[in-house]
């Protein structure tokens, strides 16, 4: 096996690594300590600021189901998590969601990008945009969309929610707040 | 590869699997969906049994979401070999996180013994311990004989991990015993023997 690969950089994003630091000051904040990620170029700053933060031990994984699975584990022993991933990727989970999560009553915070929405020029994202919202909607999967700073402490509602309902909840960042124009 | 026949193997999935648990002392077990959960239960259903009957592929995940969180205890997987194939990337997260806690065994029947015995890839020469290995995991066997099969009853809990053993056990499924049915109260159980009075929120 090759050697550990230097620390995430966010160097080079379109993104705002002042927003992300937010956002993992929120995450803090709230309890998390764990975090697993799948790549997403709106969220490059977001996942490098966890990756260089000692306060999470941060996982990159391969499948959106891996990311489930993992937050999953961590709750039945008592430590908070965090599903980090692109829009696409909340799109595959509605097997894992309602077969480990709604089942067993666990509760995973999952944050997402809201790709597909209007400011987003990325023509193969057009299906989130379609069809995102009614894919929550129908498995019930509570939400809410952060699109401004003032927003970010949603974040740590969202988590605790997750937790009275024993059941996933999502927060779906803004294409503008992880620019930091909004 | 291809083409390799599956030789006629001697261990019978059941008692290997009790002969490992019997070892546990304070270990976590997860199983994988299908005859993992009644191999594992028929060898007691205790409050550290968690049973992941309801999806494909997530079992390796939430062992190695568990053994991060709870690093003073061992973590064993137990589950099959269709449902190791289904979350195969997950290896590659494994082995190259390092999870020391972290021990998968899978019961190779190369079948998927609850839907009807379909064969699995492993029936058609695919290596899951050559595969763990190459993912970075420390320790990777396959063992189909007693003696191999006493290694693993040591190693599971012994070795570094994360470590990865297949057991080639004949090609059947597994006589169905009462396991708690109820999800809720799985995970419930667990977690309040894990966390006690702390298990909230």
């Amino acid at each position: 096996m090759n050697a550990p690969p230097a620390p995430i950089a966010a160097a080079a994003s379109r993104y705002s690594p002042e927003v992300a630091a937010a956002i993992a000051e929120e995450c803090a904040k709230a309890g998390i300590e764990l975090v697993a990620s799948l790549p997403d170029d709106w969220i490059a700053p977001t996942i490098a600021a966890f990756d260089g933060d000692p306060r999470f031990r941060h996982v990159p994984v391969n499948r959106e189901e891996s990311a489930i699975g993992l937050c999953s584990g961590a709750f039945l022993a008592g430590t908070g998590a965090l599903a980090l991933m692109g829009a696409s990727g909340l799109m595959t989970l509605v097997y894992a969601i309602t077969k480990i999560n709604y089942t067993y009553e666990i509760p995973v915070f999952i944050l997402i990008t809201q790709r597909g929405s209007l400011d987003d020029g990325a023509k193969f994202h057009v299906s989130n945009g379609l069809y995102l919202d009614q894919v929550m909607r129908s498995i019930d999967l509570p939400n809410v969309t952060i699109d401004s700073r003032d927003r970010l402490p949603l974040i740590g509602e969202a988590y605790a929610h997750s937790r009275k309902i024993s059941r996933p909840t999502v927060a779906v960042l803004s294409r503008k707040l992880l620019q930091g124009l909004a | 590869m291809a083409g390799r026949k599956a030789k006629a193997e001697e261990l019978q999935r059941g008692a290997a699997v009790a002969a490992i648990l019997k070892r546990r002392g304070d270990a976590l077990v997860v199983t994988g969906i299908g005859n993992a959960v009644h191999d594992v239960a028929a060898s007691g259903d205790v409050a550290e049994n968690f049973y992941l009957s309801g999806i494909m592929g997530g079992a390796a995940m939430v062992g190695m979401g568990l053994a991060l969180a709870r690093p003073d205890r061992r973590v064993l997987v137990i589950t099959g070999d269709g449902e190791m194939l289904a979350g195969i990337g997950s290896l590659a997260t494994i082995g190259v996180e390092k999870v020391p806690n972290l021990a998968i065994v899978v019961i190779d029947n190369r079948a998927y013994a609850a839907t009807g015995m379909q064969a699995t890839h492993t029936a058609r020469g695919v290596d899951l311990a050559g595969i763990a290995k190459a993912s970075g995991f420390n320790h990777a066997v396959a063992v189909s004989d007693a003696a191999g099969l006493r290694a693993v009853v040591d190693d599971a809990y012994e070795k570094p991990g994360p470590y990865f053993a297949v057991l080639r056990v004949k090609s059947e499924g597994s006589p169905r015993v009462r396991v708690p049915a109820d999800g809720t109260f799985t995970a419930r159980r667990f977690r309040r023997a894990l966390l006690g009075d702390e298990m909230n929120p």
